[in-house]
C-alpha cells in the first residue's frame, strides 16, 4: 500500500499541472486510501481538497511544502486540528514577515516551537538533506536530521525520492545510510507535480514561464525527466523495492492523520451590543422598529410576514449574522457613507426593516425563500454597496470591531485566461513576441483559455492567424490544460470574512499589496473551510453621488427624498438620453429605452433585468416589448401562469418567476426549486441541466400539465438559465438608476463632474462623460494652471473645470503643492515661475502639464516651445534652489536666464488634440473629426447631430471615433456588434450584424478601428432615437 | 574526459530490465556494477523521445554511458 504524501496542484503557481480534482481522481483510480496535499508556502488548496477528496472517497491529508531561511524545502503534514492550526500560523508568520511578498521563509525556531501536531519530512531534492548529500556534506545532513530528530522524536522522517536524476542512485543510499545512523525512518515519497506522465509536458511549460525562458533553454527549475506523476503502488514498489519498509510507512502517516476539514462548530462571531444584548431577542426588537419606522404600523399581511421570516432565520441559527450586517451598515450611516444593499437580500422584508437594503420586498411580493430557506440551510448571503472613497473606512470599523485575529480579507485568483495564456506560453515556444501580442489584443477578452481553437475558427478579427494554427498547436493545446489554473493572487474588491475564534483556527493569512491581511481562499474555497463571507462593496456610482451632491447646484438636493415620479426624469429616459445613468447606459440599454417608453420605476426594474444574456439569449425582450406596448397580447401557455407572470407580461424576466413556475407548474418543493435556481445560476453543466428537466417535465406531467407544454416551458427556463437576475436585485438597483438620471437631467454638471473624479467607472471614457455633457449645455473648462484642483469641480452652474487627476500619472501630493502655493502666493504668472515655486512637481508632471494645456492661459508661448523651455529651467531650479528660495527672487531669475529660443513651429490643432487625449483622455482644443469636418462633407459624410434628424429607413454616412464595441451573447449564437460613435457635434449608436461584421467589421477590433467611416440605415425599432443599422465600415485613414 | 560515440548495442542477457551482457564494435562487456542512473525527458514539443541512461563498469574496465530509447540500447558515451 502507497500514499502520496507531497503533491502540489495549481496553487503552488506554476509548479504544478494538474487540478485539484485531477489528483484526486487519479489517486482514487488507484485505489489510494489517501493522499496528501502539499502546496509550496500556502494552504489555499485545501478547502476545495477536502471537499473532493469526500467525494472520491479519499482520505485527504493537510500540509504544505515549506521554505527555510536558507531557500531549503522541507514538507509539513498536519496530524489534526491542532496541527493544521500551527500550520497556519508558520504561514502567517512566513507571509508576515516576508521580506519579499513572494518569496517568504520559514524560521527553524518558529517551526520547532510550533511543531506540536505536525509531521515533518525532511523534503525531496530541494530540502536540506537530500541537497547536502548531493554535495557529500555527510556531517551537515547529519546534523540536521539529528537536530530535527531531537524536537519532533518520531514525527520526523526521511523523505527517500526515487526522482531518476543523474546522481540519485548514490544519493538515495546515503540517504537510507543516514537513516540507519539516526534511527529516523525513511518514508517513499515521489514529489508529484502531474497527475500523469503526459502532464509533466505541460508542468515543463509552466516551469519555463516560471524561469522566464523558452523551452530551447535548459534551466534547473525545468522537469529533467517525467517521474513526478501520481503512479500507482506498483510503481512505487518497483521504485522503492530496495527498502519496502519505507513504502508501508506512508500509509502509517497516512492513518495517523485525520482530515481537518470541515472545522468544529459555527465560526460565525455572536454579536453582543453595548448592554451585552444579542440573538433573536434582539433582532426581533430591531426589525419590528424597523417596520413600523418603514411602514408607519404594522399591518397582519406585514405581521405574518416578518413572522415567517424570523421564525426560518431562527431555526437557521442566522440571528447573529442579521446583526453583524446591521451593525456595519448602521456604522456606515452614522458616518455618512453612502451604502445600498443589493443581490437575493432584498427579497427580505427584515432587510428592508434592518435598513440593509431599500427595496420593500412586501409590497414587491418578493420570495424570501430566494434568499433563505430551510431545505437549503445554505449560509445567507448579504452584499452591500458602499462609496467607494469611503469604504474602507467601514472595513477598518469592522476590523476594531470584531478584532485583527477573527477578520480578514478574501482572496481572488486571477486564473490564465486566452489572453494571458497566449502571451505566456507562446513566448515559451518561442512565438515571436510581435505575433503574440497582436494575437492577443484580438482575442475576446471573455474567452477562456480553453477556447482559443474555436475563436480562431468564429472571430474574424482573428482569420489572418489561421496561416499559423500549425505553428500554435501547441500552445494551443497546452492554453487548454492550464485553463482555469490560478496565476496570480489579489484581494478580493469586496469580501470579507469574520470569524467568532481566530481565523489562524482554519486558515492562514498574509498581506495583500496594500497592506490588509488575506486569507488565502477565495470566495468558493471559504465555504467549504466554514468561514462566512460578507460582501462589502465599493461602488464607484455611489461615490459619484456623494460628490455630485457635494458640487454646483446638486448640493441642494436631498438624494433620500428624491420625487419617484419626476416627468422630466423619465422623458429623459424615454429618448435613451442615459450615459453616465447607472446600469442604463450601454448602447443595448439606450436602444432598449426609446423602445420601452419607461414611466414608473417599474419600467426600469424590468429594463435592468431584461438586457442580460439570459433573457436575450432567451428570446424574452421583443415580446416583453411588444406585449407592453399592446401589439401583440398577452398569452400563458398555462392559466397557472398568469399569477407568475402577469406583471411581466407573460414573459419570464426574474429567477423568482422560474421558483414559481417550477413550484406551480411541477409542483417542485421549494427544495428542488431552489436546486434548479443554482443550477441556472451557476452555469451548471449541461447534463444536470437536462437531469432537473426531465424530473421537471416528468412532474409537471403528473400534475396535469401537457407534455409539450411541459416542454415548452422548461426549454424558457433553459434559455434563461445562468444569467438572470433576481427581481430583488433588480429593483435595487432600478433604484439607484432612476436617482442618478435624477441628477444627470437636473444637475448634470454636477454629476459629470463627479463622474469625472471616479473614473474609471460605468461604461464610458472621460471624452465620452464629456461630449455628453456638452450635448447637455455643459461647459468643459481645460485643466489650468490658476483654476483646476486635484478633483474636477463646477465653478458656475453650467461649467466642469478638468481637474490635475485626469491628467496621466498626475500625483495627487503635486496637484495639493499647487494649489497650495497659489493659494499662499498668488496666481502662477507663468511656466517658468510655477517651476520656481513648485518644487515637488518634476520635469514629467510640467511636461503633462503643458501637453494638457494647464499653462495656455498665462503663456503667450506655443506649448512645444514650452516643452523646448522645460529643461532649461529646471536646470536652472536644480542649480540655483539654495538662491531662488532664499533669496525670495526665484521667478524673476528665471525668467531673467530665459533666452528666446530659435524658431520653433508652433503645435498644430491635430498635434494639440493628440496630446489632449493621450494626456488628459480628452480633447479640449477640439475634436479631432472637427478638423476633417470639410473634407468629410466633400465625401458626402453627414455629422452625427443630423443623423438624429433623420428619418426611418434613411441611408446615411457618417464618421467619428468607434467607443466600446461589444458583442454581447445572442438568442441565435449569431454575432451583434453593439457600438457608440462618437464625433464633434454628439453620439450615436450603430448595430452590425453577422454578415457585415464577418465582411468588414474585424475592424472594429483592431487598431485601426479606432477612427471609422460607415454608412447604412437608420433604424428606430419603434422609438424616438435612431441608432445606425452599418452596411458597410471601413478605417477613416483609408476610407 | 570522454567521447560521445552513440553506437547501437546487442544486448545478450539481462538482469532484471537492465543489460548485463552486451557487445560493442564486436566485444563483449559483461557489466560490472551499476554506478547510476537517470531518466531524461525528450524534447517532446518536437517530438522527441524521452530516454533512459546507465552509467555502467564493464568486466573489461570501461566506464559507459549506455542509453535506451524506445526499447535500443546504445552506448552513448565512453568515459577514459
Amino acid at each position: 500500500m502507497f500514499v502520496h504524501l507531497h503533491c502540489h496542484s495549481p496553487y503552488s503557481f506554476l509548479d504544478g499541472a494538474s487540478s485539484i480534482e485531477t489528483l484526486v481522481a487519479q489517486a482514487a483510480a488507484q485505489g489510494m486510501p489517501a493522499l496528501a496535499l502539499t502546496d509550496r508556502n500556502t494552504i489555499a488548496g485545501q478547502p476545495e481538497f477536502h471537499r473532493l477528496a469526500a467525494l472520491y472517497g479519499v482520505k485527504p491529508i493537510a500540509g504544505a511544502e515549506l521554505t527555510l531561511e536558507d531557500g531549503a524545502q522541507i514538507v509539513v503534514l498536519a496530524e489534526h486540528s491542532t496541527g493544521f492550526r500551527h500550520l497556519c500560523e508558520l504561514l502567517t508568520r512566513m507571509h508576515v514577515e516576508a521580506r519579499h511578498r513572494a518569496d517568504p521563509r520559514l524560521r527553524e525556531e518558529d517551526l520547532f516551537e510550533r511543531g506540536e501536531g505536525l509531521l515533518i519530512l525532511s523534503g525531496g531534492i530541494r530540502g536540506f538533506v537530500q541537497r547536502a548529500l548531493a554535495r557529500r556534506a555527510y556531517g551537515e545532513a547529519r546534523r540536521f536530521v539529528e537536530r530535527y530528530r531531537d524536537v519532533f522524536g518520531d514525527r520526523f522522517y526521511l523523505e527517500w525520492t526515487a526522482d531518476g536524476l543523474p546522481g540519485g542512485m548514490r544519493r538515495m543510499k546515503d540517504l537510507l545510510d543516514l537513516a540507519e545512523a539516526t534511527g529516523v525512518p525513511a518514508v517513499a515519497a515521489t514529489e508529484v507535480r502531474a497527475a500523469t506522465p503526459e502532464e509533466v509536458a505541460v508542468l515543463d511549460v509552466l516551469a519555463c514561464i516560471r524561469a522566464g525562458c523558452d523551452l530551447q533553454t535548459p534551466h534547473p527549475e525545468r522537469p529533467f525527466n517525467r517521474m513526478g506523476y501520481l503512479h500507482d503502488g506498483a510503481e512505487a514498489a518497483r521504485r522503492f523495492g530496495q527498502a519496502p519498509r519505507a513504502v508501508a510507512r506512508t500509509f502509517e502517516i497516512a492513518e495517523r492523520c485525520s482530515p481537518v476539514f470541515p472545522a468544529d462548530g459555527p465560526l460565525f462571531p455572536e454579536y453582543r451590543d453595548a448592554s451585552g444584548r444579542g440573538g433573536m431577542e434582539l433582532l426581533e426588537e430591531l426589525v419590528w422598529q424597523g417596520a413600523r419606522d418603514r411602514y408607519g404600523k404594522v399591518d397582519a399581511e406585514l405581521r405574518v410576514r416578518l413572522e415567517h421570516e424570523l421564525a426560518i432565520i431562527r431555526d437557521l441559527g442566522y440571528a447573529d449574522y442579521f446583526l453583524v450586517v446591521w451593525d456595519i451598515v448602521r456604522y456606515a450611516r452614522s458616518r455618512g457613507i453612502r451604502c445600498a444593499g443589493r443581490g437575493s437580500a432584498a427579497d427580505s422584508v427584515v432587510a428592508y426593516c434592518l435598513y440593509l437594503t431599500e427595496v420593500d420586498a412586501l409590497n414587491r411580493n418578493l420570495l424570501f425563500e430566494r434568499f433563505l430557506s430551510r431545505e437549503r440551510a445554505e449560509r445567507p448571503d448579504i452584499d452591500i454597496d458602499f462609496a467607494s472613497d469611503r469604504r474602507d473606512e467601514v472595513i477598518d470599523y469592522v476590523y476594531r470591531r470584531y478584532g485583527r485575529d477573527r477578520v480578514a480579507r478574501v482572496a481572488t485568483y486571477q486564473t490564465f485566461r486566452a489572453r494571458s495564456a497566449v502571451r505566456e506560453v507562446g513566448r515559451v515556444f518561442g512565438i515571436p513576441e510581435d505575433l503574440l501580442d497582436q494575437l492577443a489584443k484580438r482575442i475576446p477578452w471573455s474567452t477562456h483559455a480553453d477556447e482559443i481553437e474555436e475563436a480562431l475558427e468564429r472571430v474574424p478579427e482573428l482569420r489572418d492567424f489561421q496561416p499559423y494554427r500549425r505553428a500554435f498547436r501547441w500552445m494551443l493545446a497546452v492554453a487548454r490544460q492550464i485553463a482555469g489554473f490560478p496565476r496570480h493572487f489579489g484581494t478580493h474588491t469586496g469580501g470579507i470574512v469574520i470569524s467568532g475564534e481566530p481565523l489562524m483556527k482554519v486558515t492562514s493569512l498574509q498581506p495583500s499589496a496594500s497592506g490588509w491581511l488575506i486569507t488565502p481562499y477565495d470566495k468558493r474555497l471559504l465555504e467549504d473551510a466554514g468561514l462566512v463571507k460578507l460582501d462589502l462593496l465599493s461602488l464607484r456610482t455611489l461615490a459619484a453621488v456623494e460628490g455630485a451632491l457635494r458640487l454646483g447646484t446638486a448640493r441642494s438636493v436631498d438624494y433620500d427624498r428624491i420625487p419617484m415620479d419626476d416627468e422630466a426624469t423619465f422623458a429623459s429616459i424615454r429618448r435613451g438620453d442615459t450615459i453616465g445613468v447607472f446600469q442604463l447606459e450601454s448602447p443595448a440599454q439606450r436602444a432598449l429605452q426609446v423602445r420601452l417608453g419607461a414611466e414608473s420605476l417599474e419600467d426600469l426594474v424590468a429594463s435592468v433585468a431584461l438586457i442580460r444574456p439570459g433573457p436575450i439569449q432567451g428570446n424574452m425582450v421583443d415580446p416583453f416589448l411588444a406585449r407592453r406596448r399592446g401589439l401583440e397580447p398577452v398569452r400563458y401557455l398555462h392559466p397557472k401562469l398568469e399569477p407568475i407572470l402577469g406583471k411581466t407580461y407573460g414573459v419570464v424576466l426574474f429567477q423568482e418567476q422560474v421558483i414559481e413556475i417550477a413550484t406551480a407548474i411541477a409542483g417542485f418543493t421549494p427544495g428542488e426549486a431552489d436546486e434548479l435556481r443554482r443550477v441556472m445560476s451557476h452555469a451548471r453543466s449541461r447534463a444536470e441541466m437536462e437531469q432537473i428537466g426531465e424530473r421537471f417535465v416528468q412532474k409537471a406531467v403528473r400534475q396535469g400539465v401537457p407534455l409539450e407544454t411541459a416542454q415548452t416551458l422548461f426549454s424558457y427556463v433553459r434559455g434563461y438559465a445562468s444569467y438572470g437576475f433576481c427581481e430583488a436585485h433588480a429593483a435595487a438597483f432600478a433604484t439607484t438608476a432612476y436617482k442618478t438620471a435624477y441628477l444627470i437631467e437636473h444637475h448634470p454638471a454636477s454629476f459629470f463632474a463627479a463622474v469625472l473624479n471616479q473614473l474609471p467607472m460605468g461604461y464610458y471614457p472621460a471624452h465620452v462623460i464629456c461630449a455628453e455633457a456638452r450635448r447637455r449645455g455643459v461647459q468643459i473648462l481645460p485643466v489650468d494652471i490658476n483654476q483646476s484642483e486635484w478633483d474636477t469641480g463646477v465653478p458656475e452652474p453650467h461649467a466642469i473645470r478638468l481637474g490635475f487627476r485626469l491628467v496621466r500619472s498626475f500625483s495627487e501630493r503635486v496637484a495639493r503643492a499647487i494649489v497650495e502655493e497659489r493659494q499662499a502666493s498668488g496666481p502662477f504668472r507663468s511656466l517658468a515661475d510655477a517651476v520656481a515655486r513648485v518644487p515637488q512637481a518634476d520635469a514629467l508632471h510640467f511636461e503633462r502639464l503643458i501637453r494638457a494645456g494647464a499653462f495656455d492661459r498665462v503663456e503667450s508661448r506655443d506649448r512645444r516651445e514650452l516643452l523646448w523651455w522645460l529643461p532649461k529651467w529646471l536646470a536652472l531650479r536644480d542649480e540655483q534652489t539654495l538662491t531662488l528660495f532664499s533669496g525670495g527672487a526665484g521667478s524673476d531669475l528665471m525668467e531673467g536666464a530665459a533666452v528666446l529660443p530659435r524658431s520653433l513651429p508652433r503645435m498644430s490643432v491635430a498635434e494639440r488634440i493628440a496630446d489632449e487625449y493621450a494626456v488628459l483622455g480628452v480633447g479640449v482644443s477640439g475634436h479631432w473629426l472637427s478638423l476633417y469636418r470639410d473634407a468629410l462633407r466633400r465625401e458626402g459624410y453627414c455629422a452625427l447631430a443630423e443623423v438624429a434628424e433623420k428619418p426611418e429607413g434613411a441611408r446615411v454616412k457618417v464618421a467619428g471615433l468607434s467607443i466600446r464595441p461589444h458583442r454581447p451573447p445572442t438568442k441565435s449564437g449569431k454575432t451583434v456588434v453593439f457600438f457608440t460613435l462618437e464625433d464633434e457635434t454628439g453620439l450615436a449608436d450603430a448595430v452590425m450584424f453577422e454578415s457585415v461584421y464577418r465582411r468588414e467589421g474585424a475592424v472594429l477590433f483592431t487598431p485601426f478601428g479606432r477612427l471609422l467611416g460607415l454608412s447604412g440605415v437608420i433604424d428606430r425599432r419603434g422609438g424616438q432615437r435612431g441608432q445606425i443599422r452599418v452596411e458597410h465600415v471601413w478605417p477613416l485613414a483609408s476610407g | 574526459m570522454s567521447r560521445l560515440v552513440r553506437r547501437a548495442v546487442a544486448v545478450l542477457r539481462w538482469k532484471g530490465d537492465r543489460p548485463f551482457w552486451f557487445v560493442d564494435e564486436g566485444k563483449r562487456h559483461q557489466v560490472q556494477w551499476i554506478i547510476d542512473e537517470w531518466w531524461e525527458m525528450g524534447d517532446w514539443w518536437k517530438a522527441g523521445r524521452d530516454r533512459r541512461m546507465l552509467r555502467v563498469w564493464t568486466d573489461r574496465g570501461a566506464c559507459m554511458d549506455l542509453e535506451c530509447e524506445e526499447g535500443t540500447w546504445r552506448v552513448y558515451r565512453i568515459w577514459d
